[in-house]
């Protein structure tokens, strides 16, 4: 066996423990009450071709294919929800590692070394914490990151092929189908190409354009499919989480400032893990002199490795400026276009789950930086280059372990709201009509407080050091 | 050999965290696997120690299996006060101001609190000063209650 294999092996080996300890937490996750047990009552009684066909004529969204998937599973589970949909979750993650480690590309024995930091990046953020804690009972945001890291290892290879061409474009009109962050994809190939990639041929990006072009069209003029109002959901501003109500009262008729924020926000909590959810929370806590440790280190891990990232733009300007750049260059590139462009679809509201793309390429790009980063040190700067890393690695590492215990504690708190669920319908305006469905909301019970159970833990220990990223 | 040294340092410091996190991770599976989470360590709890961790799923459980929601039990110091007491689940909701609890506990028992029960419980709630606790109680009122609360004190601090 090669060197290079060695290392290679001994990173998705790495990837796959990595994966085994979410997918531990993640099955401990029940089909959730909110945003899961009322789509599953919704795809219930109406045919795939009718529930399909009506997200048609939605107001504000055209996801035509989440429902499709939602119902296909639905049927096909055949009673068993908890493995279905809690087994597709699992799935789901271990391709995101595996495509991320796919990207990240490890090789030698610095590689290797540097997996653990690029993974800790994809699973500690609090971007990826949401995108684990919650389903629909389908994640369509995971699905989206998915696809967007498997466009750039696709695009980034050393040449297209007819079937790679094909593949891309069927992955492209599933996710932009599925979820609008799908468009992500189309700019990930768009901007591969564009910075020199030869793994798509340029008739690819064409026909993909071409697509754009169509759902676009379909979307506005013929559908009339607009975009969420101010009305439709609650949105961080500032210090605090403002209701639909105060956003119209702040906003209705001049709403450009809060999209303006909506969109900065979005690049600076990828950038600095502040804001969290569009609220200024580590300056709100400077101010009142009392920083949580959790936020600190999320603020300083996440400002280490954009200060990496811009060391790395900045020794390499002129071939960025040149446009002669390689994988790795291509790859930094490929996060900051990234990032603009998903702060850009995203200016309805901010959340942070919606920025979890730029989140995943912030994992691979931070990954690149910090070996470029270990790879220049000399003396006498050889013990500040490794100190950096050193603890970069440290405070990721942090907040992974906080994403494991995220998941624990939302698990405990799924459990609750199953015992309440009926409170909940009645909240809702809910009526459960048929067997079916009090079938349904039976079982889904049953595998919540009896079957899958995750009780509060008795002490408190570890709460004092991890906060939930909403 | 110094020269070396210097030339695998950064690879070595740079595998340093991550192997610590590898360790970590790998005897967090482990621990995981054998019921025993490092970071969720889940310790047997009776019903009224769940009423006051607001953990309404072990209540149900609890009551599903025959235990009886107005039995008292121990609740071990320090977790409602500094020393152990001796409270039903409904008293330990009220002491923890947990209208939620309350609620699942009266709506999920197999009967309805007695006059005497309901008149102690509506007494510790006014006591408590807690106008959830109070009007959730109120849902689950005998007809006979009275609101005759001479001579309740709560057994809390």
């Amino acid at each position: 066996m090669t060197a290079d294999r060695r290392w290679t092996i001994a990173s998705y080996a790495y990837g796959l423990l990595v994966a085994a300890v979410l997918g531990y937490f993640l099955l401990g996750l029940v089909v959730q009450v909110s945003d899961s047990f009322g789509n599953l009552l919704a795809v219930q009684r109406p045919t795939l071709a009718a529930l399909v066909r009506d997200q048609f004529t939605q107001h504000a969204y055209l996801r035509p294919l989440l429902w499709g998937q939602i119902k296909l599973v639905y049927e096909l589970s055949d009673g068993q929800y908890y493995v279905w949909f809690r087994g597709i979750h699992v799935v789901q993650v271990v391709m995101l590692i595996a495509v991320c480690l796919a990207l990240m590309r490890p090789k030698t024995a610095l590689d290797a070394a540097l997996v653990p930091l690029g993974i800790a990046i994809l699973t500690g953020s609090h971007t990826f914490a949401p995108m684990v804690r919650e389903a629909f009972p389908i994640n369509s945001f995971l699905t989206i990151a998915i696809g967007c890291l498997f466009a750039a290892w696709l695009t980034l290879r050393d040449r297209a092929r007819w079937y790679t061409d094909a593949l891309m474009l069927a992955i492209f009109i599933g996710c932009v189908l599925t979820f609008e962050s799908g468009i992500l994809v189309w700019v990930v190939c768009v901007a591969a190409v564009g910075l020199g990639a030869r793994g798509l041929s340029r008739p690819a990006v064409a026909a993909m354009t071409m697509c754009l072009v169509a759902y676009m069209v379909v979307r506005m003029f013929v559908l009339h499919v607009g975009s969420p109002s101010l009305a439709e959901r609650a949105s961080g501003f500032g210090f605090g989480i403002l209701e639909p109500n105060q956003l119209m009262a702040r906003f209705e008729g001049r709403a450009w400032p809060f999209y303006l924020y909506n969109v900065v926000s979005s690049i600076s909590t990828v950038l600095f893990s502040e804001p969290k959810g569009g609220v200024w929370l580590f300056i709100d806590e400077l101010t009142r002199a009392s920083v949580d440790r959790w936020t600190a280190v999320s603020v300083a891990s996440s400002t280490v490795s954009t200060a990496l990232i811009g060391w790395f733009v900045w020794t390499r300007r002129a071939r960025f400026l040149s446009r002669t750049l390689d994988r790795d260059e291509r790859i930094v590139a490929l996060f900051l276009i990234a990032l603009a462009a998903n702060a850009v679809i995203s200016f309805p509201y901010t959340k942070n789950i919606i920025m979890s793309p730029a989140g995943a390429f912030l994992a691979v790009a931070t990954y690149v930086a910090s070996r470029a980063w270990l790879q220049a040190a000399a003396p006498p700067r050889t013990a500040f280059a490794i100190a950096v890393v050193t603890m970069l690695s440290c405070g990721w590492a942090f907040r992974e372990a906080g994403t494991h215990y995220n998941l624990r504690q939302t698990a405990a708190e799924q459990r609750t709201e199953w015992v309440a669920v009926d409170g909940w319908l009645e909240r809702q305006r809910i009526a459960l009509t048929s067997d079916d469905a009090h079938w349904l909301r039976d079982q889904l019970h049953r595998d919540a407080v009896w079957n899958h159970p995750t009780p509060f833990q008795f002490s408190r220990v570890w709460a004092r050091w991890f906060e939930i990223d909403r | 050999m110094v020269r070396r040294l210097i030339a695998i340092l950064p690879v070595a410091a740079a595998a340093v965290p991550g192997t610590v996190i590898g360790v970590g991770t790998t005897i967090v599976i482990l621990l995981a696997i054998g019921g025993s989470h490092p970071m969720w360590r889940v310790e047997p709890i009776n019903m009224s120690e769940a009423a006051v961790l607001r953990d309404p799923g072990t209540i149900v459980r609890l009551i599903l299996r025959g235990e009886d929601p107005y039995a008292r039990r121990e609740i071990r110091a320090d977790l409602l006060s500094n020393d152990r007491l001796e409270l039903t689940p409904v008293e330990a909701g009220i002491a923890a101001r947990r209208a939620e609890v309350v609620d699942v506990l009266l709506f999920s028992a197999r009967t309805r609190p007695d006059a005497a029960t309901w008149t102690h419980l509506k007494c510790l709630a006014t006591l408590e000063g807690d106008k959830d606790v109070s009007a959730t109680l109120d849902r689950y009122r005998p007809e006979s209650a009275t609101e005759m609360c001479d001579g309740v004190t709560r057994p809390w601090k």
